[in-house]
Formats: structure tokens, C-alpha cells, sequence
């Protein structure tokens, strides 16, 4: 009964003098002896010499990680594993800032992306500057502040993504990541007017193949004209020779004669 | 974020109203570190209890890539125009310097208190009612 009454107690109420007086007596001072053991053995530690808000989080910091659970750290472990997967399989991530909204418009925002073929993510802030942090996107961490998501997809579309983000206002484009090249938003609006890759290449192999045959053709051409010009002093002097001898022929017919 | 911090911000956006306000543009380059409070407030700003207050007013994005100092535009209904430069300012007190001026030009601010007298409480009792 009395045990019921003292657990009742301790729930209920905030001090413990229902059940005892408070011992309110200043501890002994010890002897001498003890007091220059104590003061001898007491450490002598260095300063610490961390920012303030760190040295005040200590306690708060230990309480979190009491409280974690294996539960807790698997669900952790997860998003970081969803975060690397976004990074990694997909060719375009779009940084965006994302407005608050009430769920209907954040539901039709969705559908709209959802539409293009575009998928939507949300990650953890602190995770994706973990992550940053360690790869080699390490530029991309200005981006992430304040509210972002996400606009991911595994094939480049820039451009439908483009297109859907000038018809939703709440979502604003910063920039991102395009076939591993971290981009500005003026980048990717570039990006996307250009046309497509298998274009650029033919472009691209009709310079050089040009270049090679305006070399080419500087390199032969003054040989081509040396040559022509041989070939024709020589029918010159071919030419000459026969009308000499033809003149000799004549000369001798008319001694002949 | 500090305790205190995070109360006082929590403070003025429950206070925050956008009545007296015809257009806000926002003005930043996300790649500078020092655009995180702009990006913060125009997300207050944009909260669905804020711009219930006055569904006429525009807010607007300028997103830049030429590492310009973030820029808060603020134009009044009565042609008062103000700019933040918002470069070394937090969240806290670009909203607190925004609900201040927010505040003086408050066209409700002349008006009385509703008095609920028990008349009018009935007619609503009725409406709800019907």
C-alpha cells in the first residue's frame, strides 16, 4: 500500500516533501589533508577552446543519440541510399524552389510533372549535403538551402521540363545537374534550345572532314601548279625542237634546190 | 536555428499580412551562399495564410546566374516603393523590418474591432443553419 501510494506520489508531484523533508544541510568541509589531496588530484584541463553554440549542443547532442533507435538509423541509412540512387541513375536532377502550398495545388503540381514523364523527389537537406559533400557534385551545395526538390528523370529532358515548370509558378528552377555537368538555370534554358546531340556530331564531322580538305587542297595546289607548269614548258620545248628541225628541213630543201 | 530566433520568426509570421502590399519580386542568384534568407522569406511569403490576406498582390521570381546581391522589391498600394538589399540580413529581420512598414500602412489598422454582439451572433448561428 505505502509503495502504491509513494509510485502515485513520485507521478503526481513535482517534489519529493510529501514523503520526506528535504535535506537542506551544506555539505562538510573536509580536513585539511583531504582538501590538498582533492585540490591535488582535481585535472588540470585545457580550455576549450569550440564555438559556443557547439559546446552548448554537448548534452542536447547526447540526448539525441540516446534516443536513436536501430529502427530510427535503418530509416536513416535508407534515404541516404535513395539519395545516392538519385544522383547516380538519373542523367538530369533540377534543383527547385518550392513555395508552401495547400495540398490540392501541391497534388496538381504533382500530377503535372508527373504527366511529363518527370518524377518528383524530396530528400532531407542535411542528407544531400552529406552526400554532396563526399562525390564529386560538391559545387552543387549553394543549391540546397531553404526549400528545394527535386525534379529528377533517367533520359535528358530538359526541354518538357522547361515546358512544364513556365505553366507552375510554385516551383522556381535554380539549376542542376545535366549529364553530369552542373548547370545554371540560364545554362539549362540553353542547353535546351540546342538541338539534339546526334545533329552536333554531323555538324561536327562536317568541319573537320572540311578543314582537312581545305588543307589538303592548300598543300597539292601549288604542287599541282609546278607540275602544270613543267608539263607545259616542256610541250614548249617540245613544241620549239620540231619547228627547228622542221625550219632545218626547209633550209636544206631549199639549198637543194 | 536558436530557439529564441525560431520564436520570434514564428511570431511575425503569424502577424504577417500582405494588405497594404500590390507587388513583391524577389531577386536572386541561387549559387550565392548569401541568398538563403531571401529564399526564406519569399517561402513565408508565399504561405497560404499570408497570401490569403490580400489575393491581389503579385509575388514574383528573378532568378539570375550572374552571382548579383539577392534583392527584395516591395511596392505598396499607395506607389511607396522599398528595396532590401538582403545580402547581410537573416529571415528574421528582413521580416521584421517588413512588418513594420507592413504594419503602418495597414488600411484595417483604423478600424475598430468587430464587436460581437448577440444579434449578430444569431444571424450567423442562422446562416449556418440554412
Amino acid at each position: 500500500m505505502a509503495s502504491n501510494l509513494k509510485s502515485v506520489c513520485r507521478y503526481f508531484s513535482t517534489s519529493s516533501r510529501l514523503l520526506k523533508k528535504p535535506n537542506i544541510q551544506k555539505p562538510r568541509v573536509p580536513w585539511t589533508e583531504r582538501r590538498i589531496l582533492n585540490a591535488v588530484s582535481t585535472p588540470i584541463l585545457p580550455p576549450d577552446e569550440r564555438p559556443l553554440p557547439i559546446r552548448c549542443c554537448d548534452e542536447m547532442n547526447a540526448k539525441i543519440a540516446a534516443r536513436e533507435t536501430e529502427l530510427s538509423q535503418a530509416y536513416k541509412a535508407f534515404r541516404k541510399k535513395q539519395i545516392v540512387k538519385m544522383f547516380t541513375e538519373n542523367k538530369m536532377v533540377a534543383i527547385c524552389h518550392i513555395v508552401p502550398m495547400i495540398p490540392r495545388d501541391a497534388f496538381s503540381v504533382r500530377a503535372k510533372i508527373m504527366a511529363a514523364q518527370i518524377n518528383l523527389c524530396f530528400a532531407n537537406k542535411k542528407f544531400v549535403r552529406e552526400y554532396l559533400e563526399e562525390s564529386k557534385y560538391r559545387n552543387l551545395e549553394p543549391y540546397i538551402a531553404s526549400d528545394t526538390v527535386y525534379v529528377v528523370s533517367p533520359d535528358n529532358k530538359v526541354a518538357q521540363l522547361l515546358a512544364v515548370l513556365r505553366k507552375t509558378p510554385e516551383l522556381q528552377l535554380l539549376g542542376g545537374l545535366v549529364e553530369d555537368t552542373i548547370m545554371s538555370k540560364e545554362m539549362m534554358i540553353n542547353f535546351s534550345k540546342m538541338p539534339p546531340i546526334e545533329v552536333l556530331q554531323g555538324e561536327l564531322l562536317t568541319i573537320l572532314t572540311s578543314s582537312i580538305a581545305t588543307t589538303s587542297h592548300l598543300l597539292s595546289t601549288q604542287q599541282e601548279q609546278l607540275s602544270y607548269n613543267l608539263s607545259q614548258l616542256t610541250q614548249r620545248g617540245v613544241e620549239a625542237s620540231v619547228e627547228t628541225n622542221n625550219d632545218e628541213h626547209k633550209d636544206i630543201e631549199v639549198k637543194e634546190t | 536555428m536558436a530557439f529564441a530566433i525560431r520564436k520570434a520568426t514564428t511570431y511575425l509570421i503569424k502577424r504577417m499580412h500582405l494588405r497594404p502590399v500590390r507587388r513583391v519580386k524577389f531577386t536572386f542568384d541561387p549559387y550565392m551562399k548569401n541568398a538563403v534568407s531571401i529564399r526564406d522569406v519569399a517561402s513565408t511569403l508565399h504561405m497560404p495564410d499570408i497570401l490569403e490576406t490580400n489575393q491581389g498582390t503579385l509575388l514574383k521570381f528573378d532568378i539570375k546566374s550572374d552571382r548579383s546581391e539577392p534583392q527584395m522589391d516591395v511596392e505598396f498600394n499607395d506607389g511607396h516603393k522599398l528595396i532590401f538589399k538582403t545580402g547581410h540580413l537573416t529571415q528574421l529581420e528582413i521580416l521584421d523590418y517588413l512588418y513594420e512598414l507592413v504594419d503602418e500602412k495597414d488600411p484595417k489598422k483604423s478600424e475598430g474591432p468587430e464587436i460581437a454582439t448577440k444579434s449578430s451572433k444569431i444571424g450567423k448561428m442562422k446562416g449556418k443553419k440554412k
